[in-house]
Formats: structure tokens, C-alpha cells, sequence
């Protein structure tokens, strides 16, 4: 009697437990295999903080096949916590992770890593690298612990640093300089830097500091070693604005009918600029960098409309040109649009924050 | 202190019949508490000290994830933040009140509850909607729902005038727990409490790191950094009678701490973000007073003030001053009154205004000093009888906004209405149909309004909406069951111009906006009881189930469109059983989750899996010339099971706890 009494209680408190466990459960599983020799783009989505998600989507052109958390799938680990920038060098392809404080290298034909270089400051803590840029067998990497690394591509070691402005963002290589913008972001209560930090390339040594604009971000080269170069402003009484250096000059001109200006890309010597302010689609301004006008202010000519561009690159060889639309908070979308600007197709949640193409 | 609302309200315990308590307002109703959940008409979960004793629980956010309906966001450890959100309308909507007033934080608008004590604790109640007793402080009357705490008062046998206990803690990765409670009879008239404690912990546990959420994916074993926590918690109260007709008490209370802020598990890197510090310090000094002026007329007047003072250290920050360090302090002062009238046996009409000012300051550059000064006020009215029990109030609550040197947020004026009932059909058995609605709001905190670059001034209130039915059935006595309650309520929720962080240009720029809309439905079942399983064996056993949607209703053009919101589980529950043999006790709790999103697009990538928490306590009573003492031994998470509640901040594994106590 007693007996039954217990067994009659605790069958009655556990009944709703374990109907109510019956859940489906699946685990994330997906197809990783892409046929060798096809024809992908890698899309790097940057994550957000703290969550360890940034990851590589992989699209299959041909088959027209999507691959999550591509990276995860070929190493069986993450990429780590927010992945800024991704650049293919050669065979390899590198990718800055900012808060693990590493640059991953993957081999890009089969999206294996084959070395996880440390970025780590003197305490242990990330020195947060930022940007890539790339240049007769090395790889630089801007870091907001105010420095470049140097990143050998054959023993894929680091073989050198060198200190510049506050908190460094862009970074771009050419004519034997090293172009790194200062942006002072981390230091926006007291002010940002305004400084383009020009480093030789054979010393490795930091030659001088131009004047360039409050808190500048992205900055890119033409044929002519023209510097190019946006300021973001301190959103506030000062703007964002386009800016060049000349080559050969010491001082930034404002390139005037472009309104804050964001990230940006030059490629055959066009600009490709994200420009745009709240509650506004943001729009592509491409600028003609040999005429140095703008030829259009609006590139996109289908009526697509992307509240928030993340980032923009473009096909070399096409034209096509791959936005990434972000909410900084759920899974953003890859856009591609023909030299024309119609949209060809749209990758839908990539991944947090998408941000730069390359090609597999 | 607060239980006094109850011993004057005979109105709550309506098995006696009104006319035997009016004008005994300090006879003390015995009524159970499980009747009270189950008269309640609106769901109303009671955990009693000697449950709370069962529940394996160092914190009180341990003992509230035993609640139907109940989200703890859980950042892991003792140190970790922890806040609760019930029925999914986020934290912000569920006040937190001790000893009958409420506690805030202007500054962020939720409350940590693992900052509290289960020490000397009576009792903590969830009331979701709002309470039956309608002889309260306006600002009772506020939120969607509200967690009260209560703590112990002091009672005496007899001739004694001192009793209390002392206790001693320890557990796993360095956990220490001296704590000491006195009760002091000093007069016929007034009694006096202390209750101290200090609590330490390196809070160093082992966590398995997984660089992935697949099958096969790496790990790797790693110790949480930075972890460590500090407490000291002292509080003192007096309680005076000081006529039959009269009685008021005031309570101190001063909580002080350090901890490290372990941050995200940072793949690659845990010691990144592994440095920083919180330094934390809360005051406040509380007085009550009530009179029963006639058989018709009561009167209660509450005040308090209130300080915080919070420190905030990054170390490790790369911008050029190596360091992020922000200092707030807030000063809250409160006043209230409230009035009761009893017109009929049956119906009773209640008033109360409650007065509000709360500052905050901050050391850093582009803070304003804002000044919040918030009228509530409240009239109610409740009926009673055997079959039927309703309630209804209206609540009006503005707000004036000033800012020294700065622009003040709007004014805002609102009215929330509520409406309960509960109705027994028959005579014979206590089953309880009962039904609520409550239109609620939650106010734009400071950070929202006024945090540099962030904050905007004309943020709107945050709107909820509850609608709930459910049923309620209790037996006593029976042949099978000593005493039996089932509780099963369905709700639906709205909550409107949700306040939410937006970016405006990029990444850098983000502002609050009222964008968010999230539509809720959900069951919350209860089940209690305790039986006799044999002359010297009582078991008592718990279960509560909570199924709920929460669906991001905010843009049809977002991805989330339709999704549940995120650390939202559709299914979890708890399930608690304690076997009494004389003096030895075995209990064993369970908590367990369903799959959740840690984002509010909901895709494989971002899923977290479900989670079973086990723990066993053995409980063991002796009777010594120094009084009762107690030994208490517990095993957490029994089967060591790796797994987290945010995101990347996991929670400890298989850990120890002894405790020695003595009863005096």
C-alpha cells in the first residue's frame, strides 16, 4: 500500500517531465561537400561579440549550393569571435579574428587551416587585429593595440611590428608605402585620431603621420598611387567625408559630393562607396578615379533596397559587384548585382554581420 | 515585516469567515500557503523557507528557477548576473520587492537576483499579475509581475528573548559562507533582528570549451578565469506593537561586493575581456507603519531611501588610457500611503499614492545627472465571498524628468488598468476557476534616456498586456494525499514599443528605439503535494511545466519575423521531492530546459541544446544542549553536465556544498 502510494506520486510529478522532453532533435547538420574545381565564393560574416560566431559561407555557383559554417565543417572548430577581414594571397587565404586574437590561415582550395598565427599583446589578452593587407610574399595586419604585424606567407610566422597612430583600420600597400588609417575609435571620449600612419615598406618603419581628417576607416590606392581614404567623422558637429592624397602630396583634399562615406573598395581604378545615414537605404557611389569625378550616386539600378550595407567587393573580372547587408544583430544577406547594377541573385542570412567575398 | 498586509487582511483567507478577524488585525491568519496559491486569481507560486531548504539553493535566483513560467538569464557562477524575466517579458517587467517595498535600479531596470540571500528568507513569492491584496503600496501595483521577498520575523516561545542561528558554509572552488542571524526580544513591545553573513568564492570551475555546436567538433578543457566574488551582507530591523491598533517596523540593510567579470569564453583567447571588475554597494533604510483607525478603516504609510554605488574596471581596454573605469551612483527616496476601507463584509475599497525621486550621477564625460520624480497612484476595490473572489484597480503613474546640465527625457503619464476573479462552483470541492487581465508598462531607465550617444530622450514606455485563465484544484486530507494543489493557467502576452538597442548608421552608432513587438502564449502547470508513506515518512514533491511561443512580431522584413525570441525554451521545467525520515531528509531537484536561440533568428547554427540540472541534499537534525544543530551536504549538477544558459558563458559543473548550522 505504501509502496504504491510512492510510486502513484512520483509517477504523477514525472508524467509532464517526460512528455513534455519529447522534442525533435536534430542535430545542425548540413552537407559540406563541394565538387573539387567548382567554382565558390567564401562570404566571411563577422560575428558579434562575445558569441564566438563568425563564420565562412561557401556558394557554390554552378550548383547553386549554400554552405554554412564552412569553416567549422573543414576544421571542426570555429573561427572564433568577431572575424574582421578575410584576404586570398596566392593559395592561401587570411583572416584577422579579432577578439581571439588570431589570423587563421587556410589553404583556400580546400578551406583547411594550416596555421593559427597568435595576435596576442605582452598581458595575453587580443591585440584585436583588424585589417589585412598583402605585398610581395608578407601579410600586414593592422591591430588596435596601435600596431602592424608583419606576417611571412612561407613560414607563416610573424617577423615583425611596427607602432603607428591610435587604433588603426585600413590598411593599403603601394609604391613601396604601407597606408595605415588611425582611427582613435577607441579613444572617442577624448577624441579620435585624424592621422594616415605612411610606413616604409623595406624598413618596416614608420616614416611619417598625414593629417587626414577625423577618425578615418577605410583607405585603398589607385593605379596612379593616388591614396583614398574615408573619414568617418566623430558623429557629431564633425561629418564624415572622401578624402585624397595625391601622390607624391602631404595633404588630404575632401573629394566634395560625398556624404558620409563608409566602407569602401577601388577596383580598376573605380570606387565603390558605401555612403548613407539613418532611416536612408544606404546607396554605392562609384567615383572615377582617373577622371576623378563621380559617375553615379546611386549604382544600384533596379530599385533594390538595403537599409545597412556591411560591406562591398567587387569582381575583378566581371564587374559584379557583392554587397552585404547586415542589422548588426541577425543574419545578414550577400547581394550580387551585374556591372549595371541589377541584381543577379541574393544569398539570404549568411551569417552575422556578412561582410568581404573572396573566391574559391 | 510585510506579512503584516496579510495578518490584517482577513479578506485573504476566506475559508474563515470575514467577521471572525475584523478587529483582530494582529492575529495571525494560519492559513496554508498552498491555499493561497490556489485561491489566488491570478497565479500566484509560494516557496516557503522549509522548501527553500529542500531546493539545493544558495541564491535566490536558484530558488526561483523552480517556478512555472520563470526565465532565469544565468551568466553562470555565484558572481555572474542574474536576472528574471516571467512569461517572456523581459526583465525589466518584473518588480522585485523586500520585506512589502521595491526595490529599483533607475539606472539599467532589472534587478540582480543572485545579490540575494536565501539566509534569512521566510519566504519568496511570484505574483504574476498582481496580488489579491489590495492594501498595498501604489507601487505594487506597477509591473506585469513581482518577486517578493520576505524575511524572516522574529518570533519567540515563551519567556525567550534571544534566539537565532549561525551557520557555516563551504563548497567547491572556495566557497565560504559564515553567516549569523539574532533575534532579540527587547521589550514587550519591540523586537529587534541582525542578520550578517560574508560569502567568498574563487568560483574557478572547470567548464568543457567547445569550438563548435556539431558532433566531433573540438574542445577543450578549460578553468574559468577571473570569477572570484566577495559578498558581505549586513541587515538589522526592528519591528514594534505599538499599540493593539498599531504597529510599524524598520529594516536596514547594506550589501557590499567585488567580482570579476569573466566575460564570453572568447574562443582562443579566454583570458580576453578577463579582466574586468565590478565593485558594488547597496543601502537602504526601509520604515513601515500601520493603524487600525476602526473596524472599517485601516492606514499604512512606507518609506524609504535607497543608494547604489556600482564601479566598473576594465583593465585590459587598448584605447590610450589602457582602461575603461565608470562609477555610478543612484539615490532613490520613496513615500507612500495607503488607505483601506472595508464598506461591506464583502466589498472593500483601498486607496494609495506612492512618491517617488531617484537621481543618478556618473564620472564619465557626456553624463547627464537625470532626475526622475514618479507618482503612482492607485485605487482598488475587491469583493469576497465563499464562491466568488474579484479585484479591480487602476493605476495612474506619471513621471517628471529633469537633468542637470543636460535635456530631460519627456514626461510621460500613464494608466493601467486590472481586472481579477476567481470563482468556485462547488461547494464540495476546492476547485478555483480564475481569470486576469492587466495592461502594464515598464518606464525607459536611465541608460535608455540618457546614455551618451545611445540614450534618447522621447523614448516612449514599453507596453505589456495580460491576459490569463486557469484553473486551480486542492485537496486536503485526503486518504491518498496529505495535501494536494494543481495549478494550470494559459495566458497570452503582448508587449509593444518595445525598447531596443538599434543601430542607426553602423556599428558604432546604436541608439534605443520603441520598435519591438512580441506576441506570447503559453501553459504554466503546478503540481504540490505530500503524503505519509508510512507513520515516520512524509514525502513532499513539486513540478512545475511551463510551454510558451514568444514570436518576434517587430518587421515583417527582418529574418526573425515569426521567430522565438532568443534564450526562450518552448518547453522547461523543474521538478523538486523530499523524503522526511525523523530527523534525516533526502531531497532531489531537478530544472531542465528544452532547446532555445541565443539568436532571434532562429537556425540550427545559433541553437542551444536542452539541459537537465540534477541535484541531492542530505539534511540531518540533531538535538543538542546548544540547540538544534544541522548538517546539510549537497551535490550540484550530479551529473556534471556541461552547459549554459547565455551563450558562451557556461555554467559550473558536478560541485559540493557542506553546511553546519545550530539553531539557538
Amino acid at each position: 500500500m505504501n509502496k504504491n502510494r510512492l510510486l502513484f506520486f512520483v509517477m504523477l510529478l514525472t508524467t509532464l517531465l517526460i512528455s513534455s522532453c519529447d522534442e525533435n532533435d536534430n542535430p545542425a547538420g548540413e552537407g559540406d561537400k563541394t565538387p573539387e574545381e567548382a567554382t565558390s565564393l567564401l562570404i566571411l560574416n563577422e560575428g558579434s561579440m562575445g558569441m564566438n560566431d563568425a563564420t565562412l559561407t561557401q556558394y557554390n555557383l554552378q550548383e547553386d549550393a549554400i554552405t554554412k559554417d564552412y569553416f567549422r565543417n573543414k576544421n571542426k572548430r570555429g573561427l572564433g569571435d568577431v572575424a574582421n577581414d578575410m584576404v586570398q594571397y596566392g593559395s592561401k587565404i587570411y583572416i584577422a579574428v579579432n577578439k581571439s586574437g588570431t589570423v587563421e590561415v587556410i589553404e583556400a582550395a580546400s578551406g583547411i587551416s594550416i596555421q593559427q598565427i597568435k595576435m596576442e599583446t605582452a598581458s595575453g589578452a587580443s591585440k584585436e587585429p583588424r585589417r589585412i593587407a598583402t605585398h610581395g610574399g608578407k601579410v600586414y595586419v593592422t591591430s588596435f593595440d596601435d600596431t602592424v604585424t608583419r606576417i611571412d606567407t612561407v613560414s607563416l610566422t610573424v617577423d615583425g611590428s611596427v607602432e603607428v597612430g591610435m587604433d588603426p583600420e585600413g590598411i593599403a600597400i603601394k609604391n613601396n608605402k604601407i597606408y595605415v588609417a588611425n582611427s582613435g575609435g577607441l579613444n572617442w571620449e577624448n577624441g579620435y585620431d585624424n592621422t594616415l600612419s605612411v610606413i616604409d615598406l623595406s624598413s618596416f618603419t614608420e616614416e611619417k603621420k598625414i593629417v587626414v581628417g577625423t577618425n578615418p576607416g577605410a583607405v585603398q590606392t589607385d593605379s596612379q598611387g593616388d591614396i583614398y581614404l574615408s573619414v568617418t567623422g566623430n558623429y557629431g558637429d564633425e561629418p564624415g567625408a572622401f578624402k585624397i592624397i595625391r601622390s607624391g602630396s602631404n595633404t588630404a583634399e575632401t573629394v566634395e559630393g560625398i556624404t558620409s562615406p563608409q566602407k569602401f573598395v577601388i577596383s580598376d581604378n573605380k570606387a565603390y562607396i558605401i555612403t548613407g545615414s539613418y532611416g536612408v537605404p544606404n546607396s554605392i557611389v562609384v567615383y572615377d578615379c582617373l577622371e576623378e569625378r563621380v559617375i553615379t550616386n546611386s549604382f544600384i539600378s533596379d530599385g533594390t533596397e538595403i537599409p545597412i550595407m556591411n560591406n562591398v567587393t567587387v569582381d575583378p573580372v566581371s564587374g559584379d559587384l557583392f554587397v552585404a547587408s547586415t542589422d548588426y544583430v541577425h543574419p545578414g544577406d550577400l547581394y550580387c548585382f551585374d556591372k549595371t547594377g541589377k541584381m543577379k541573385f541574393r544569398l539570404t542570412a549568411t551569417g552575422i554581420n556578412p561582410s568581404v567575398v573572396v573566391w574559391q | 515585516m510585510a506579512s503584516t498586509a496579510i495578518c490584517v487582511l482577513p479578506i485573504s483567507a476566506i475559508g474563515q469567515t470575514v467577521s471572525d478577524t475584523i478587529g483582530l488585525p494582529e492575529v495571525v491568519v494560519t492559513e496554508r500557503f498552498s491555499d493561497r496559491e490556489i485561491r489566488a486569481t491570478a497565479p500566484r507560486y509560494i516557496l516557503t523557507g522549509e522548501q527553500i531548504g529542500q531546493l539545493n539553493a544558495l541564491q535566490l535566483s536558484d530558488a526561483v528557477k523552480y517556478l512555472p513560467g520563470v526565465t532565469i538569464r544565468d551568466y553562470g557562477g555565484i558572481g555572474g548576473l542574474k536576472t528574471i524575466s516571467v512569461r517572456s517579458l523581459g526583465a525589466h517587467h518584473t518588480a522585485v520587492s523586500y520585506n512589502g517595498i521595491t526595490l529599483s535600479d533607475q539606472q539599467t531596470g532589472q534587478i540582480d537576483i543572485g545579490r540575494f540571500s536565501l539566509e534569512n528568507v521566510d519566504r519568496v513569492t511570484l505574483h504574476n499579475g498582481q496580488d489579491d491584496r489590495i492594501f498595498r503600496p501604489a507601487r505594487s501595483f506597477v509591473s506585469a509581475s513581482v518577486l517578493e521577498i520576505i524575511t524572516s520575523e522574529p518570533r519567540f516561545n515563551g519567556n525567550e528573548w534571544l534566539n537565532g542561528k549561525v551557520s557555516l558554509r563551504g563548497g567547491s572552488y572556495g566557497l565560504y559562507n559564515p553567516s549569523l542571524l539574532i533575534n532579540s526580544k527587547l521589550s514587550e513591545r519591540v523586537s529587534a533582528t541582525f542578520s550578517g553573513e560574508w560569502m567568498s568564492s574563487r568560483g574557478d570551475y572547470p567548464y568543457l570549451l567547445s569550438y563548435g555546436t556539431s558532433a566531433g567538433d573540438s574542445t577543450s578543457r578549460e578553468r574559468r578565469i577571473n570569477s572570484d566574488v566577495e559578498n558581505l551582507r549586513l541587515e538589522g530591523s526592528l519591528h514594534a506593537k505599538f499599540s493593539a491598533s498599531s504597529r510599524g517596523d524598520l529594516h536596514l540593510y547594506y550589501f557590499s561586493s567585488e567580482r570579476g567579470l569573466p566575460g564570453a569564453t572568447i574562443y582562443y583567447n579566454t583570458l580576453h575581456d578577463a579582466g574586468q571588475r565590478l565593485w558594488d554597494r547597496n543601502f537602504f533604510l526601509q520604515g513601515h507603519f500601520e493603524h487600525t483607525f476602526s473596524s472599517k478603516w485601516l492606514f499604512q504609510t512606507n518609506g524609504k531611501y535607497q543608494r547604489g554605488y556600482l564601479r566598473y574596471l576594465d583593465p585590459t581596454y587598448l584605447g590610450v588610457s589602457g582602461k575603461v573605469e565608470d562609477v555610478f551612483t543612484q539615490n532613490e527616496h520613496y513615500g507612500s500611503l495607503s488607505a483601506l476601507y472595508r464598506a461591506f463584509p464583502n466589498l472593500s475599497f483601498s486607496a494609495s499614492t506612492d512618491l517617488i525621486s531617484a537621481t543618478m550621477h556618473a564620472n564619465r564625460k557626456g553624463f547627464v545627472i537625470p532626475t526622475r520624480l514618479t507618482s503612482h497612484t492607485v485605487i482598488a476595490t475587491k469583493w469576497v465571498s465563499e464562491q466568488l473572489l474579484a479585484t479591480a484597480s487602476l493605476l495612474h503613474t506619471q513621471t517628471f524628468e529633469s537633468a542637470d546640465n543636460g535635456v530631460a527625457g519627456t514626461n510621460r503619464t500613464r494608466f493601467s488598468p486590472y481586472l481579477s476573479v476567481s470563482f468556485k462552483p462547488f461547494h464540495t470541492h476546492d476547485l478555483r476557476m480564475r481569470a486576469f487581465y492587466k495592461k502594464s508598462f515598464r518606464l525607459p531607465t536611465f541608460n535608455d534616456l540618457y546614455f551618451p550617444q545611445v540614450g534618447v530622450r522621447n523614448l516612449q514606455p514599453e507596453d505589456a498586456e495580460q491576459f490569463n485563465i486557469g484553473l486551480t484544484f486542492g485537496t486536503t486530507n485526503d486518504e491518498l494525499l496529505q495535501q494536494f494543489t494543481i495549478t494550470a493557467d494559459t495566458y497570452h502576452n503582448r508587449v509593444e514599443n518595445k525598447i531596443v538597442a538599434y543601430p542607426t548608421r553602423n556599428l558604432h552608432q546604436w541608439a534605443m528605439v520603441n520598435v519591438g513587438k512580441v506576441i506570447i502564449n503559453g501553459i504554466d502547470l503546478s503540481l504540490e503535494g505530500s503524503t505519509a508513506v508510512t507513520d515516520e515518512m512524509m514525502l513532499h514533491a513539486g513540478s512545475s511545466y511551463t510551454w510558451q511561443t514568444a514570436i518576434d512580431h517587430t518587421d515583417r522584413q527582418q529574418v526573425s519575423f515569426g521567430h522565438q525570441l532568443p534564450y526562450t525554451p518552448h518547453h522547461s521545467g523543474s521538478s523538486r521531492m523530499a523524503l522526511e525520515i525523523k530527523q534525516l531528509q533526502v531531497a532531489y531537484t531537478l530544472i531542465w530546459s528544452g532547446k532555445r536561440y541565443s539568436n532571434g533568428y532562429n537556425d540550427a547554427a545559433y541553437r542551444m541544446e536542452r539541459y537537465a540540472d540534477h541535484s541531492i541534499s542530505l539534511q540531518k537534525s540533531f538535538n543538542t544542549s546548544l540547540g538544534r544543530l544541522m548538517l546539510v551536504g549537497e551535490v550540484l549538477n550530479l551529473t556534471n553536465k556541461n552547459y549554459e544558459i547565455v551563450r558562451n558563458y557556461p555554467m559550473p559543473g558536478r560541485s559540493f556544498r557542506l553546511t553546519l548550522s545550530i539553531h539557538f
